[in-house]
């Protein structure tokens, strides 16, 4: 009797374990999906999951139940390993984390369990760009003021060492000879942000996508107290807080800066490209992730989620899984003296 | 096992620890330095001292003591009235004593019921929280506190419901399966049993 | 603005804001009652539910939640001494005493009590500080919040009691695992054994749950009977701690005040004002002997102040997208995802929202007071069950608790270690509360020290609010020493006077 016990119980292991015999649909019947996110509950990756967990069942065969499971440390990058190593690597495990850890990966940081090469790639949400702004009444109009020996030294807070906070200031700084001194220290964005409001600093850098879903109110209306002074990438996108302002690779060229700077400030913008990706673990099986990738493609059109977006004031520029693991081996190719001089600038 | 002894051995390993804490920060740059010696070097200062005092207190206590024992009188511990009641019983308050035990029950119990809390954390971690618990609060109950096996059982199920019900059905937050089950690709062990019963219960 | 005041208030009345509000308090009452599982973990369960309603909708349901949780959290802090909530933990030092002593009706309904009350204060201090609130919260910038924490630091040797230099050297430890992780200015590994998993700290949910309930449980099996280890009257009873409330109106006051300062303040929490709070209540007291023994001024101080910040932690939220706790920044993200960007702009064109918030936050109080009251008595009871029942339950809440926080079984250690660190101090008579404090306050005190000498040099230290705030500090300092001296003094007068009359 024991006997029989045991091979039922083994039976119903081989069953249910990762096997291409199951289809897709059978395997996410009945199952949950588990999304970790990288942050704590409320911010930006949490924000984007929980909107996608509303959409994504409709669109997995199988209409699996999605949760979020919320895993901080390390500025996401312990939720980045522990979706690479430990989780189950059978399609129940979604990974979401930020897309600088590609970055640091490529730098070879401390910390860094999992290959983002391998990875696979689910989705990103928003294809973005790195930028700086400057309070009005700090006597710096334009990006031009703060550069060069005659420009103004702008004090910028930042949150984190080689973060979206952090990096743009720093090769800024490197390539175009901006004088942005850097605070680090604060606590996040929202105390970042604070900082430039109470007036203890004069500027500060984030990407452009925080800007227009949480601090719209610092460029428009009553309280406006900024201006963009730069945006990285070659070109700039049409938005009123952005007339007049350059584009970081355009104006490296103006300036007559070299190959070098220009490589670096690709290297650094490429990044913000795959703003918000989602991903699983290297061993799961081809089908599964291909159709995880469809839902998310169908998820970003459903008419439900578009318009949570809009009511977000999300600009939604998805791209797709295939989509982001191209920019992710572009960016790890990147030649090593570029990485060498981007781990230099950001010490 | 008296409370001064302690203090000494406590003290000690503060200032082991806190010089570990001081010498670990010695490559690190600046500012990453800044806070471990700013902080450490003062701790370890008030560590030593606090060594210090543990030492005189139970030298102090021994020559009472043998004053006591040569001579016979009533001995006035001085620092009695610092920490007087709580030297009194060994009964881990640390305030009022309201219950008076023999010591040495107390140390069984103390002993018992930490080596049961680190078979509940040891179970959670492997087995998850929902068939943990299912597994050891009967086994606590039955075999720890000799309740009955009726008790026991229901005890288990009643916390097994719970976190069925309350957590995976009505807020969808599925717990964690223990690291078992997670390394060897399966869901968690009472899936296989409790999804199918659901599933006809749900009609899904 | 009356306007807005008013119709607030009718707004909350509406359908279906109401019955929101009222699954709200259910959720939060559960959330709150169970030991160690906080209200981040459960706010942040319900926020997909929020995405298809109406902003007030929304908030009903999310503010019933959270308003209640700082109340309920008080009930497991006295009932079985584990933090309920973060914000609950200084309730325990003297609410579980009580409850040990069968005084646990008086100790919930004190805690019930000046909650509400706290509550009250805190949200009207919200409505009432609109107007000023933009440069008020605008002038506190580093330099300030290092004060606080200095202030903070100040309130170590309050915490300590008798044990002075056991309680400094509890609090020194507690700074020093508060560097346990990524230092905040160069991101390099402190004290980590290269575990990722440390990188953000020890974590402060799972020290909690390990620091205090675990050593509880110890010796909840160890004395063998129930938590209420003897039977008390009616003076134990429910309505005495109401009357608590009031007979000691000053300290409750005073705490809510507390409370409410440091909820206005951006990113400093309320995990820090209820040892304010507490630290308060044990200086302001002529007889200070049975504070960690059972004193239900240690429970009105803590009760108050976590809840009167709840209000008050509105304010950073939503006018300047500052949250100061966790569950403040899952609020902020229900804003966003109602569309809602915190700003200046909130105060001017939602007026009526958020008025409609502070009644919530109001309201939700209100009623949790009334349900608590009609089963506190109950609940009272659970003192009595042999404790060999309850160990399981509370092992397993507890230890989850841990673990929710972060989702890593590295809590579960961590919530181990600690607890063997909390017997031994329990067992030694170290004091174990400011070694929390230290916990709470190494990353804010680290943090604004760097900043505010990269941005000011050394001349923040003259800026007046900071020199306020380090007056206040060497007061509470100094002051029960001066006080002394001062008696002393005239002590000795009288004796002079007395024995040149003879």
């Amino acid at each position: 009797m024991g006997k029989k016990l045991w091979l039922l119980a083994a039976s119903f292991a081989f069953l249910t374990a990762p096997a291409s015999g199951a289809s897709v649909e059978d395997f996410y019947r009945g199952k949950t999906i588990r999304i970790v996110v990288g942050f704590a509950p409320g911010g930006a990756t949490d924000t984007n999951a929980r909107l996608l967990q509303k959409v994504l069942p409709k669109h997995i065969p199988g209409s699996p139940n999605i949760v979020i499971e919320n895993k901080p440390g390390g500025g996401s990058m312990l939720a980045a390993n522990t979706v690479y190593n430990t989780e189950p690597q059978d399609g129940s495990v979604i990974g979401a984390f930020t897309q600088d850890l590609v970055l640091q990966q490529a730098l070879a940081a401390p910390g860094v369990r999992f290959d983002a090469a391998k990875y696979q790639w689910l989705s990103s949400t928003f294809d973005t760009a790195g930028m700086c702004a400057a309070r009005t009444d700090s006597g710096v109009t334009r990006i031009e003021d703060v550069i060069g020996d005659r420009g103004k030294e702008l004090v910028v807070s930042s949150f984190g060492k080689g973060g979206p906070s952090h990096i743009p200031p720093a090769v800024f700084n490197a390539t175009l000879g901006t004088r942005f001194k850097i605070v680090t220290g604060y606590e996040g964005g929202a105390p970042q942000r604070l900082a430039v409001k109470n007036k203890e600093v004069q500027g500060f850098c984030t990407t452009f996508q925080t800007i227009m879903s949480v601090a719209a109110d610092m460029f428009e209306g009553p309280g406006a107290c900024c201006k963009v002074l730069i945006v990285a990438g070659s070109e700039v996108e049409n938005h009123p807080f952005l007339k007049g302002v350059p584009a970081a690779e355009k104006l490296a060229e103006k300036l007559g800066k070299g190959k070098d700077d220009l490589a670096l400030l690709r290297a650094t913008h490429a990044i913000n490209r795959i703003n918000l990706p989602q991903a699983v673990a290297p061993g799961v099986p081809q089908d599964r992730v291909q159709a995880l990738r469809r839902a998310f493609e169908k998820a970003f059109a459903d008419p439900e989620l578009r318009a949570a977006a809009e009511k977000m004031k999300m600009d939604l520029s998805p791209k797709t899984g295939e989509e982001v693991s191209r920019i992710v081996q572009e960016l790890l190719s990147t030649p090593k003296p570029v990485l060498a001089r981007l781990k230099e600038v950001i010490q | 096992m008296s409370r001064a002894r302690n203090d000494i051995l406590i003290s000690a390993f503060l200032v082991l620890l806190l010089l570990w804490v001081v010498w670990e920060a010695r490559s690190w740059p600046f500012r990453t330095r800044l806070f471990p010696w700013a902080i450490g070097f003062p701790v370890l200062a008030l560590a030593m001292i606090q060594f210090g005092l543990a030492c005189w207190k139970a030298i102090r206590e021994r020559s009472y003591a043998d004053a006591v024992h040569t001579h016979g009188e009533p001995v006035e511990k001085a620092d009695a009235g610092r920490s007087g009641h709580q030297a009194r019983l060994e009964v881990p308050t640390g305030e009022e004593a309201g219950v008076v035990l023999d010591p040495k029950l107390e140390r069984q119990r103390t002993i018992s019921i930490s080596a049961w809390t680190v078979a509940f954390a040891l179970g959670f971690y492997l087995f998850g929280f929902k068939v943990g618990s299912l597994l050891l609060s009967p086994a606590f109950l039955r075999f720890q506190a000799e309740e009955s096996w009726k008790m026991s059982v229901f005890y288990g199920l009643g916390i097994y419901l719970f976190f069925l019900v309350a957590f995976e059905l009505a807020l969808g937050t599925p717990l964690p399966s223990g690291v078992i089950a997670t390394s060897l690709g399966l869901q968690s062990f009472d899936w296989y049993l409790v999804n199918p019963i659901l599933n006809i219960i749900l009609g899904r | 603005m009356l306007e807005a005041f008013l119709s607030g208030l009718l707004d909350v009345f509406a359908y279906p804001t109401f019955l929101l509000m009222l699954l709200g308090i259910a959720a939060g009452f559960v959330v709150g009652i169970l030991p160690g599982i906080g209200s981040p973990g459960a706010m942040a369960i319900m926020l997909p539910f929020i995405f298809a309603m109406k902003p007030l909708e929304a908030f009903a349901f999310l503010l019933g939640m959270y308003a209640v949780t700082a109340t309920t959290g008080d009930i497991t802090s006295i009932l079985f001494g584990v933090p309920g909530e973060v914000v609950s933990a200084a309730t325990i030092i003297d609410g579980h005493p009580m409850a040990k002593h069968g005084e646990a009706g008086r100790a919930l309904g004190a805690a019930l009590m000046s909650s509400l009350v706290g509550a009250v204060i805190g949200a009207f201090t919200l409505a009432a500080a609109i107007p000023i609130v933009t440069p008020l919260v605008l002038s506190f910038k580093s330099p300030e919040f290092l004060a606080l924490g200095l202030l903070g630091i100040a309130f170590l040797a309050v915490l300590s009691g008798e044990s002075k230099l056991k309680g400094v050297l509890a609090g020194g430890m507690g700074l020093v695992l508060a560097m346990v992780g990524l230092d905040p200015q160069e991101n390099i590994e402190r004290y980590t054994f290269g575990l990722v998993g440390l990188w953000e700290g020890v974590g402060l949910v799972a020290a909690l749950v390990g620091l205090f309930a675990i050593p509880e449980i110890v010796d909840l099996w160890v004395k063998g009977t129930g938590i209420a280890e003897t039977q008390v009257g009616k003076l134990g009873g429910v309505w005495q701690g109401i009357k608590d409330t009031f007979i000691h109106l000053g300290i409750t006051l005073r705490c809510s005040m507390i409370g409410t300062f440091f909820g206005l303040v951006p990113g400093v929490s309320g995990a820090l004002s209820q040892w304010v709070a507490y630290g308060h209540a044990v200086q302001s007291a002529s007889d200070k002997s049975r504070f960690g023994k059972g004193d239900v001024r240690g429970v009105l101080g803590p009760g108050a102040a976590n809840n009167s910040g709840i209000g008050a932690a509105m304010i950073p939220t939503i006018a300047f997208g500052v949250p100061g706790s966790a569950t403040t920044a899952i609020l902020l993200g229900a804003f966003i995802i109602q569309g809602l960007q915190p700003g200046p702009k909130m105060l001017t064109e939602k007026l009526s929202l958020i008025f409609s918030m502070v009644w919530l936050i109001v309201v939700s109080n209100i009623i949790t007071v009334m349900v608590c009251l009609i089963f506190l008595n109950q609940l009272a009871k659970i003192t009595h069950i042999r404790g060999a029942l309850l160990i399981p339950a509370l092992l397993t809440l507890v230890f989850l608790g841990g673990y929710a926080d972060t989702n890593s079984y590295l809590a579960l250690a961590i919530t181990l270690s600690f607890g063997v660190v909390g017997l031994v101090m329990v067992h030694q008579g170290w004091p174990r509360p400011p070694m929390v404090l230290g916990l709470v306050l190494g990353p804010l005190i680290e943090r604004n020290l760097f900043i505010s000498y990269e941005v000011y040099r050394f001349g923040f230290l003259l800026r007046p609010i900071v020199v306020v705030i380090i007056v206040i500090a060497l007061a509470v300092l100094f002051l029960p020493n001066i006080q002394e001296m001062v008696i002393r003094r005239s002590a000795l007068k009288e004796k002079a006077v007395v024995a040149s009359e003879e």
